[in-house]
């Protein structure tokens, strides 16, 4: 059964195009290891299946559900576009102040307007003038759509995240940490004929209750009454695990999880991670640890420059990538 | 003829009395202050730092100049400008005028450490917390107001100890708080100690604050 399936899905910062047409999909009980280096967006991408950044184009479907749609938009053409008349290049400044006011004036009079920008330091001008659009063809323009934030929220529960920075809440207790969000949230469950769909959040003696049991899972039941500050780096990312894993997600994501810890400590992480593989969790960790991601992850998509550069078994492509720009990052890895 | 004799005599206790019914009313300015600007502050913070423009510009403008400005100016410009540019004024009453103003001058200033604290908490307890399914107004009052209550508190005490000292501004409007019946005593019986007494009553006062919020914070310690 697929749990994640997500199609060309495009992301920009402002000019900056950060995910090029990603797609991929997640069968129940997979681990899927994203690697690739620096600023290759596996953190961007990460994010917006969370939620926590929106996505210009594309669909996600989380549970079978589908969630982000893609939609076609209409786009009247601009009634009035801008079109270059004069663009000057000079160095005699004099001159230039002579061209603006020249245009100003004419823009007052006349309906159509004109403008001076001015580029390089005051010595290059683009005169444009605003003229009527002779293109009337109205065209299309394909968008994500989102749900509305309420729905959003509930959809979003459907995703655990770990971060790098572990995020724990400095003033309440480990135990607490835990039982903090099932006791506040709303999910949706079935009841006990298996059909009806109710809202609840639970008693406080049932999230203790799971709390204790994810704890003793990630071996910490001896750290619950101890505050965040008194726990090391690993413990902390555990508890931030543990935490994650108290709502029950379809999918747990990692974001660089142990790259905020000493590598003394990354070991207790990763083999917290590898035990949750035994229980048949479905995770998405975004990682630098190469030889880890081979062990534990069924498929790696090797992510470079926003795009899928190469995609398939574990160890297949990090053994043995077929692209150059894999083989160069493996070997610097593999060497470093 | 000592021209002192033809003054009354005040006892000891009638002193006293007095410099308490002055006492009550330096109590009743911070008070009523403290009790109207906390929250007011807050809403002010809320301006400075909405995300529609002439909200945020207003409450900017508004800490600016009351920050600006000193305070005794202030609870002039509120007591006599209205009657100056002719309103009726005569629902305000002096200690009303001084209650305004107080209330306008220390909103901004709580407003600015509440703002401050709040922008201070980290991106990621917000986002931890709406990966956790909470929606904004939970991640606010469960997770960023406790963590930001505990940063504050230090500011706070001491904004809160300028207040106390403050109040004594009120007698600008003749409001009589302590301080202007004590100098009062002075000038009509050429008596000085009731003057250094005020002191002492500043003094005491602002001690049991202190201890106040080293309680406060020390509650808070258990967590970094």
């Amino acid at each position: 059964m697929k749990v994640l399936e997500v199609k060309g899905v495009n992301k920009y910062f402002g000019s900056n195009h950060v995910l090029k047409d990603v797609s991929f999909s997640m069968e129940k009980g997979e681990v899927l290891a994203i690697i690739g280096s620096s600023g290759g967006g596996k953190t961007t991408l990460l994010r917006s299946l969370t939620f926590l950044e929106r996505i210009q184009k594309g669909t996600i479907e989380i549970g079978g559900e589908s969630i982000i749609t893609d939609i076609e938009k209409e786009k009247k053409p601009s009634k009035y576009v801008w079109k270059e008349i004069e663009s000057k290049k000079s160095k005699n400044n004099k001159d230039d102040n002579a061209v603006e006011l020249e245009v100003d004036l004419s823009s007052t009079k006349k309906k159509t307007c004109a403008i001076c920008n001015k580029l390089n330091s005051m010595k290059n001008y683009k005169i444009k003038k605003l003229v009527k659009n002779e293109d009337k063809e109205p065209t299309t323009i394909t968008l994500s759509s989102y749900p509305k934030d309420k729905e959003l929220r509930e959809k979003r529960l459907k995703m655990g995240l770990v971060f790098q920075e572990f995020n724990l809440f400095p003033h309440k207790t480990v135990v607490q940490n835990l039982m903090m969000a099932p006791m506040l949230v709303k999910k949706s469950m079935n009841d006990d004929s298996g059909i009806n769909i109710v809202k609840v959040a639970v008693t406080e003696d049932q999230a203790r209750q799971k709390a204790l049991e994810v704890l003793e899972q990630v071996g910490l039941s001896d750290k619950a009454d101890a505050y965040p500050c008194d726990i090391s780096g690993g413990q902390k990312q555990r508890v931030a695990i543990a935490r994650a894993l108290c709502m029950n997600p379809e999918i747990l994501c990692f974001d660089e999880p142990t790259s905020a810890l000493d590598p003394e400590l990354t070991g207790e992480v990763l083999k917290v991670i590898s035990s949750l593989k035994d229980t048949g969790v479905t995770m998405l960790i975004v990682t630098h640890e190469i030889m880890f991601a081979r062990e534990i992850a069924d498929t790696v998509i090797f992510l470079d420059g926003g795009r899928i550069l190469e995609m398939g078994d574990a160890k297949t492509v990090i053994d043995n990538p077929t692209e150059e720009r894999t083989k160069e990052f493996m070997n610097k890895i593999l060497k470093g | 003829m000592n021209i002192l004799a033809l003054v009354e005599k005040l006892s000891f206790l009638e002193i006293i009395g007095r410099l308490g019914e002055g006492f009550l009313s330096t109590l009743a300015i911070f008070g009523l202050t403290l009790v109207l600007a906390l929250p007011l502050g807050l809403l002010v913070a809320f301006g400075s730092m909405s995300r529609f423009k002439p909200i945020k510009w207003l409450s900017r403008t508004l800490v600016w100049i009351i920050r600006g400005t000193p305070l005794i100016l202030q609870i002039i410009v509120i007591f006599y400008g209205p009657g100056l540019i002719g309103w009726d004024t005569s629902f305000l009453s002096r200690f009303g005028a001084v209650i305004l103003a107080f209330t306008i001058n220390y909103a901004a200033y709580f407003s600015e450490i509440y703002r401050g604290g709040i922008e201070s908490m980290p991106k990621g307890q917000y986002e931890a917390a709406y990966l956790l399914g909470m929606n904004k107004f939970q991640a606010f009052t469960k997770v960023i107001i406790p963590q930001v209550y505990k940063r504050i508190l230090p500011p706070m005490g001491n904004e809160i100890i300028t207040l106390v000292k403050d109040t004594s501004l009120a007698r600008v409007i003749a409001v009589g708080e302590i301080i202007m019946v004590a100098e009062e005593m002075s000038n009509v019986y050429a008596l000085v100690w009731p003057l250094l007494f005020t002191g002492f009553f500043y003094l005491a006062f602002n001690g049991m604050l202190t201890l106040l919020f080293s309680y406060l914070e020390k509650r808070n310690s258990r967590w970094a």
